[in-house]
């Protein structure tokens, strides 16, 4: 299946375009309305004539596709031509699929793997982002639903006083999507060693004399340490801090990558590379490795470490997709994220504080605490 | 910017409080200090002991000797408490809690979630093949403490 590359202009905005079919939309096989996954079922499921369909009976059907699509190679990057000034890094950041249920252009980032129409809603799945070095060698599916993602949402922000209270609306509950997101995931077995200084104190008093005793000591640990999964995101951006700290997933959940997961929601493809990320892959495991030789350094009242040192024996890196609940959301002009564990619920965010309401607080809480101290030092001066 | 001026502020609670609790107990401890310790003595003796210790450190009280209750020195008393004092302390501890709350909640916000991304503990076993702790230096410090042997 080869390509062909042309600029489609619209209007004075132009695209990279693929005429050739690369979407997939997983059709139900009894009235081929489009199929999503559904989490809380963990089926695949069709909302027109409600049919389920569990992974083994979808492989049945599309297993050929989806091998064939597997051993497509990705896509060569085409070198952008003749592009209007001014429109460089849309052009180089944008890419046009064709849905295959309305015939509609989907313009869609470079790194967008699974989509929707914006036209008819269908799901589409850009199975050329995931083929090849691209193809995940893991999933875990979505557990939690867009219903449950939101309610959660709103139990949490219910817990929290000094959020706005137009900040809860069901304008902004609707904005989030749910979105596979690519890690790669790193087996690493590492051996090394660590040394510290730790100290031990023992105070005595005898007579008029207090005596301070400390013994130092030279401490080292050595050992070899396996890294199983350990999560780095292999997308670069603003979301970064988000997508590492929705972590941990459990690991009971993996299955073998199919797109047929995808279909239903947001899907992101890497951006990264092994050589893009090893270096600070290297440092975090480096942290944890001190951070786990330190708990062996036990019944010391101080311990301060002076060096570690470790060296890789064997690693493995995989390319998995995860779930994260995600919404973006503006309150005052400031930009702010909220991203939910698709799988566990866990959830961070900066949330925006209402400063009235702060103040209020900080007012009563002094005025309350003068009131407590001032006539408890009537009574006690 | 907001972040600036959130934490300049929280700075100048906390030196408000630092101040007016360090001015409330200088006060206290200066006052403690210079109070006058109280002479007591039986009213026939007093006339003469005023005459011969009029230049001394000590406040002379007078007691009936009829006194039901020689302990009372009801005189000697210094009536009033020390509102300042009392308000600058108070005050300086509650700028100080209430600071202390407001910057507690306003990280909780900023940093919502930002918890220990991977289970080390379960997911990084170690394998330990060496442990060794060596004594290199013990030190022995010692301070006289003061004991206050004053019988009054």
């Amino acid at each position: 299946m080869g390509f062909s590359y042309d600029y489609h202009k619209r209007g004075e905005i132009c695209v990279a375009r693929h005429d050739v079919m690369e979407t997939v939309s997983y059709k139900c096989i009894n009235c081929e309305a489009p199929l999503q996954y559904n989490p809380q079922k963990l089926k695949f499921y069709c909302e027109y004539c409600r049919s389920e369909y569990t992974e083994e009976q979808l492989r049945e059907r599309f297993g050929a596709l989806d091998q064939q699509l597997n051993q497509q190679a990705a896509s060569e990057e085409v070198p952008q031509q003749d592009v209007p000034e001014g429109f460089e890094d849309f052009a180089s950041n944008t890419v046009m699929y064709t849905c295959q249920s309305c015939g509609a252009e989907v313009i869609t980032e470079k790194t967008t793997a699974a989509t929707f129409c914006i036209y008819c809603h269908n799901p589409v799945v850009l199975s050329n982002r995931l083929t090849g070095e691209f193809k995940p060698d893991r999933v875990i599916p979505f557990m939690i639903s867009e219903e449950d993602a939101q309610n959660r949402f709103f139990e949490f922000c219910k817990k929290k006083f000094f959020l706005p209270k137009t900040f809860v609306s069901n304008a902004e509950l609707s904005k989030i999507r749910g979105v596979y997101y690519p890690y790669w995931l790193v087996d690493s077995k590492k051996d090394g060693c660590l040394f510290a200084t730790a100290k031990k104190i023992r105070t005595w008093e005898s007579g008029d004399e207090r005596y301070t005793e400390t013994k130092i000591f030279r401490v080292k640990r050595a050992g070899k340490i396996d890294f199983h999964d350990y999560p780095h995101p292999a997308l670069k951006g603003e979301h970064s801090k988000a997508l590492k700290y929705v972590n941990p997933y459990d690991d009971k959940d993996f299955k073998n990558f199919t797109m047929a997961y995808l279909s239903g929601f947001l899907a992101e493809k890497r951006d990264t590379e092994r050589a893009d990320v090893q270096t600070d892959v290297d440092n975090e495991l480096k942290g944890y490795a001190e951070k786990i030789y330190k708990s062996t350094i036990t019944d010391y009242d101080s311990v301060h470490v002076d060096s570690v040192e470790l060296r890789t024996l064997q690693e493995k890196w995989n390319y998995a997709l995860m779930p994260v609940w995600m919404m973006n959301y503006q309150y005052e002009g400031k930009d702010y994220l909220y991203a939910m564990n698709g799988q566990t619920g866990k959830n961070y965010g900066e949330l925006p504080l209402d400063k009235k309401k702060l103040v209020l607080f900080a007012v009563i809480l002094f005025v309350i605490l003068l009131l407590l101290s001032g006539a408890g030092g009537y009574f006690l001066l | 910017m907001i972040k600036h001026h959130f934490f300049k502020t929280c700075a100048a609670l906390l030196l408000s409080a630092g101040v007016l609790c360090f001015s409330g107990m200088t006060y206290f401890a200066a006052e403690t200090d210079t109070a006058p310790t109280a002479l007591v003595m039986e009213t026939e003796d007093a006339p003469a002991a005023l005459q011969q210790n009029a230049d001394s450190d000590y406040e002379i009280v007078a007691v009936d000797k009829d006194d039901d209750d020689p302990n009372d020195h009801g005189s000697s008393e210094k009536e009033g408490k020390n509102w300042f004092k009392i308000i600058a302390i108070a005050a300086g501890i509650s700028i100080l809690i209430t600071g202390i709350a407001v910057y507690m909640t306003y990280r909780g916000y900023k940093y919502n979630g930002q918890t220990e991304p991977y289970e080390f503990k379960k997911k990084a076993p170690l394998e330990l093949s060496e442990r060794e702790d060596v004594l290199v230096d013990v030190r022995v410090t010692s301070v006289h403490i003061n004991r206050n042997n004053d019988n009054n």
